[in-house]
């Protein structure tokens, strides 16, 4: 166990960078490419600098979470972007990134090229100077349970960095930053950070409660709060119209959020729970298994409480996993009266599941 | 007894029909009906299209010519031939474009013109002239199929797009845009 938490500690201490996997790119240019993405896109697009964003169905629902780059054309000086998103087809009723952005260019002055093959990206994170960044956030409540990061900057995106490609990854504590990286070269933050693999980035950012991709932020599925857009800074509640305001922002003032992705880990049902979130041997389970909320027996013959529903694993890695939980359950096992489990495709073997709050969340202020 | 049926009483109690037919008389649609039984349209005459080759400038597949339909109704015809007389112009036409926009992704533009582009469809009443319509071509395969009316409304009147076989569902809350099939 020493060893262990030594290990983790020296890990914990040096920067790391890996490259994420399963993004491509897309050229939005054009001179009126800034309005053209400022319409469909469901945070306001800033006068300067890059940010993180999200295409969503008319219904609400979110088809892609993109990071957006900003780029001069050199030759003309109309306005472009690059736009980072999860090409890999989920279902059939999803439209492909390049097709959705297609049908509402319309008479738009707009192009739209796929330059997949020119980039790749990357992560980095574990530095002092992202440290810095991330205690600058405030944080604003609404009533719903929907909770915002505030910057304050005036004009300038807080995404932004002084780089073109390079932005702040501001979607939990201690992100790091976001590359585009030009495909053969090698990523600037290489020369400060430990290359690793790219399972270790994806560690890192489950264990602080950022889903990302169509696994885990599910097309035409997945709702915008419940998958934490609001709490990683990728909706704008004060925006006028873009496509699934109506929804989201109905949500926002007169709705509840019930669910929200939260890293878990995953433990044998025989050894004590964890203290801490941590990398184990345990196996990867199916995505999308039931993790159901058992009352755990009491001494005394207190009503046993009843549960609704089931919670929904969505990716797990190492005893590492995000999950889609319902907050009632979330509340219950607070309180001491559930468990969470898993049941394995064996048979009756369980696997206990812990959720936890991203470390960096505020405390839940309910009104 | 329950609140409602102590109201129901009480009702007809002072002469009131009975809350059952109150409540037909006064959520029944109105307005729809008349649109239904009392609107005459009538398929509209192409009177120009543009060139293969101007399709091709506006990057429009060619086919979209071979759909080039519209149905208007005898009073959209019949306004459009008001405006037409009383600024002397037979040239007048009403211009429909489709815009990206609003929360359902789409949303209608109109406005009057007197000019037609290079990439524009020319639709006229068969009978009730002068009536034109204008579509280019980018805005024409959403709408195309679609009935153009005149409503007339206690708060305001206004030219409208109904029965568009390229729209979803009811559109956003305030009426302004509304979803594509695809």
């Amino acid at each position: 166990m020493t060893t262990r938490s030594a290990f983790r500690a020296l890990i914990r201490s040096t920067p790391k960078c890996a490259r994420v996997p399963n993004r491509s790119v897309l050229s939005v240019t054009g001179a009126n490419a800034s309005q053209f993405l400022n319409g469909i896109l469901s945070t306001t697009v800033p006068n300067h600098g890059g940010f993180y964003s999200a295409f969503l169905h008319a219904q609400g629902r979110v088809l892609y979470d993109v990071f957006v780059y900003p780029q001069q054309a050199s030759t003309s000086g109309e306005p472009g972007y690059l736009v980072e998103y999860d090409p890999r087809p989920s279902n059939p009723e999803t439209p492909p990134l390049p097709a959705l952005l297609k049908r509402y260019v319309l008479r738009s002055k707009v192009k739209i090229r796929d330059v997949g093959t020119e980039w790749e990206v990357w992560g980095a994170w574990g530095d002092e100077k992202s440290r810095m960044k991330d205690a600058q956030r405030k944080w604003m409540f609404a009533r719903s349970g929907a909770i915002e990061p505030v910057w304050e900057s005036s004009g300038l995106s807080p995404w932004a960095t002084t780089s073109s490609t390079t932005l702040h990854d501001l979607r939990a504590v201690g992100m790091g930053w976001r590359e585009l990286v030009r495909q053969g070269d090698k990523a600037l933050a290489s020369s400060e950070h430990d290359v690793v693999e790219s399972d270790q980035y994806m560690l890192h950012r489950m264990m602080r409660g950022v889903p990302e991709g169509v696994e885990e932020i599910v097309p035409m599925s997945a709702f915008p709060l419940e998958s934490n857009l609001d709490v990683m800074g990728g909706v704008d509640f004060r925006k006028g119209c873009y496509v699934g305001q109506e929804l989201t922002v109905r949500t926002y003032h007169t709705g509840t959020i019930r669910k929200r992705i939260l890293p878990v880990q995953i433990f044998d049902p025989n050894s004590p729970t964890p203290s801490n979130l941590e990398v184990t041997d345990a196996p990867s389970l199916p995505r999308g298994s039931d993790i159901t909320a058992v009352p755990i027996q009491s001494s005394d013959s207190e009503r046993i409480p009843r549960t609704r529903g089931t919670s929904k694993l969505i990716q797990s890695l190492n005893g590492v996993g995000l999950a889609l939980m319902r907050l009632e359950h979330v509340e219950g096992v607070e309180n001491g009266k559930f468990e969470l489990q898993i049941k394995s495709d064996e048979g009756d073997l369980r696997w206990r599941v812990r959720h936890w709050w991203p470390e960096g969340w505020p405390e839940v202020v309910q009104e | 007894m329950p609140p409602f049926n102590a109201l129901r009483s009480a009702l007809r109690a002072h002469g009131y029909p009975s809350i059952q037919h109150h409540r037909t008389r006064f959520l029944s649609p109105p307005v729809r009906i008349l649109r239904a039984t009392y609107v005459t349209k009538s398929q509209s005459v192409l009177l120009a299209k543009p060139s293969s080759e101007d399709l091709e400038e506006a990057g429009v597949e060619p086919t979209v010519a071979e759909q080039a339909t519209l149905e208007i109704t005898d009073r959209a015809a019949e306004h459009l031939r008001n405006i037409a007389t009383e600024d002397s112009d037979p040239d007048v036409a009403l211009r429909i474009a489709v815009e990206s926009g609003g929360c359902h992704g789409y949303q209608y533009k109109i406005e009057l013109t007197s000019r037609r582009q290079p990439d524009d469809f020319q639709f006229t009443h068969p009978s009730l002239r002068p009536s034109n319509i204008v579509v280019d071509a980018v805005s024409l395969d959403l709408i195309k199929g679609s009935t153009i009316d005149f409503a007339t409304e206690l708060i305001g009147s206004s030219f409208r797009i109904v029965d568009n076989p390229q729209a979803k569902g009811s559109g956003c809350g305030c009426g302004v845009s509304w979803e594509a099939k695809f």
